[in-house]
């Protein structure tokens, strides 16, 4: 039977350099750090190097969680994304020609309709195709690549102003309808 | 509060509010984002939606289409993690008893927060270690969180430190550059949560500006989101005043 993931036990173990713990903690969240990457990424290669810094990070004290704040598995995301954010700031530099399509990849994880997590998912998405093209491709500059507003206007050919308005409304619309889902499901 | 003050009060808040999407988003100009900051507290729904948004980004990563890693990445982690293995200190270094009400402990606050100085360690969003050389002059550094509040006035050069341990309901606060009061006034230090201000301590400062406060709060001091320094009257006060001298997050 497999033990039990304890993550302030995990974690505990890490910081004192348990080894065997630090893998545990890869098996329990390097998928979702790996997906969460490549996302960002569109690219395997540069997907892998982020998740290796990530939970390099981790291992040499360069970052610590605080169970205070939040859950482990969101804390490791984030400190993901913001990796993926600086890589795919250094990538743009000098521009990847040939970004993989999902298609592309062969390891797909099937998803398991029965699971929170990817009913979890498929409300997001419901949420997300609710909202208008436009500030549904906004959400995906500003959060998933990490665009400000300067670098969306230039990407887009949208002026600022509009950037700012539609952006700002639709994040509003997508907390609105997310509450909606979070109330319904209570 | 007078009628004038309730007034401008909800039109701030009215301009945070329409600001915290952007904030959450990390969309916002240095000015912008001090501003947020600085109001926060003060404006509870603002800070609701902010919780709000925040959880929505973690929904949002979690959500992301689920792809299996190379199993040799495993592998490459781990090797990486063997070769950058950090020595773990064998003996405990020295510790300081936060208790002790003399000036002794004040003392210590004050060269702890001269090497964070020394050192311009700045808090990101992600707590980090303090730095190997400051390990033996505080309890258990893996064990020590800290966060620097700026001053809420960019031309000042006031600065305060909060350190706490994680799950403790003690903390230590130090400031330095703290303008003089007029009498009848002191500082008073704030910890919000879900827009709720909760007081922890007063303190005045010396002829240097400088200062440092031992305070205990009700639940554990890094479940708190934001720290405030504000001018209150010497009697102390029960919520904040607008006129805040340094304030950050947790």
């Amino acid at each position: 039977m497999q033990p039990v993931f304890n993550d302030q036990d995990v974690m505990r173990r890490i910081m004192a350099q348990d080894q065997q713990a630090f893998h545990a903690l890869y098996n329990e969240f390097g998928r979702a750090v790996y997906s969460l990457a490549y996302r960002v990424l569109h690219n395997a290669q540069l997907a892998e190097e982020v998740t290796q810094d990530t939970f390099l990070k981790v291992w040499q004290r360069k970052a610590q969680w605080d169970p205070n704040k939040g859950k482990l598995i969101n804390w490791l995301l984030a400190i993901a994304h913001f990796t993926a954010i600086d890589q795919l700031r250094k990538e743009n530099r000098q521009p990847n020609l040939h970004p993989e399509s999902i298609e592309e990849i062969e390891y797909i994880v099937p998803p398991d309709p029965n699971s929170a997590a990817w009913q979890d998912g498929m409300a997001l998405h419901m949420m997300i195709s609710r909202l208008s093209e436009d500030q549904a491709r906004l959400i995906e500059l500003a959060f998933y690549q990490g665009l400000s507003h300067s670098e969306i206007v230039k990407v887009t050919h949208i002026p600022l102003g509009t950037v700012k308005t539609r952006l700002r409304r639709g994040l509003q619309r997508m907390r609105e309808l997310w509450l909606d889902s979070v109330r319904n499901k209570s | 509060m007078t009628e004038l003050n309730r007034h401008d009060a909800a039109s701030n808040c009215d301009a945070i509010t329409e600001l915290v999407a952007d904030y959450a988003f990390g969309l916002t100009s240095a000015d912008e984002s001090r501003l947020v900051e600085s109001r926060l507290p003060a404006c509870p729904e603002a800070a609701s939606q902010l919780a709000d948004f925040r959880r929505l980004q973690d929904e949002m990563r979690l959500s992301v289409p689920q792809i299996e890693p190379p199993a040799a990445l495993a592998d490459r982690i781990m090797a990486a993690a063997a070769a950058t293995a950090v020595s773990v200190t064998a003996a405990p270094p020295p510790r300081i008893t936060l208790l002790n009400a003399n000036r002794g402990w004040l003392a210590a606050a004050a060269a702890i927060a001269l090497l964070l100085l020394t050192n311009i360690y700045w808090l990101t969003r992600v707590s980090e270690p303090l730095p190997d050389q400051l390990a033996t002059f505080v309890v258990n550094s893996e064990d020590i969180r800290w966060a620097k509040l700026p001053a809420e006035d960019e031309n000042s050069a006031a600065a305060a430190f909060i350190m706490w341990n994680p799950g403790g309901t003690d903390g230590m606060m130090y400031a330095e550059n703290f303008p003089s009061l007029e009498a009848g006034q002191i500082y008073q230090l704030w910890l919000t949560k879900d827009g709720v201000r909760t007081p922890v301590g007063s303190f005045s400062v010396n002829e240097e500006g400088a200062a440092a406060l031992l305070f205990s709060a009700e639940q554990p001091v890094g479940s708190f989101a934001w720290a405030w320094i504000t001018v209150e009257p010497e009697s102390g006060s029960t919520q904040p005043s607008d006129n805040i001298v340094t304030g950050g997050e947790l």
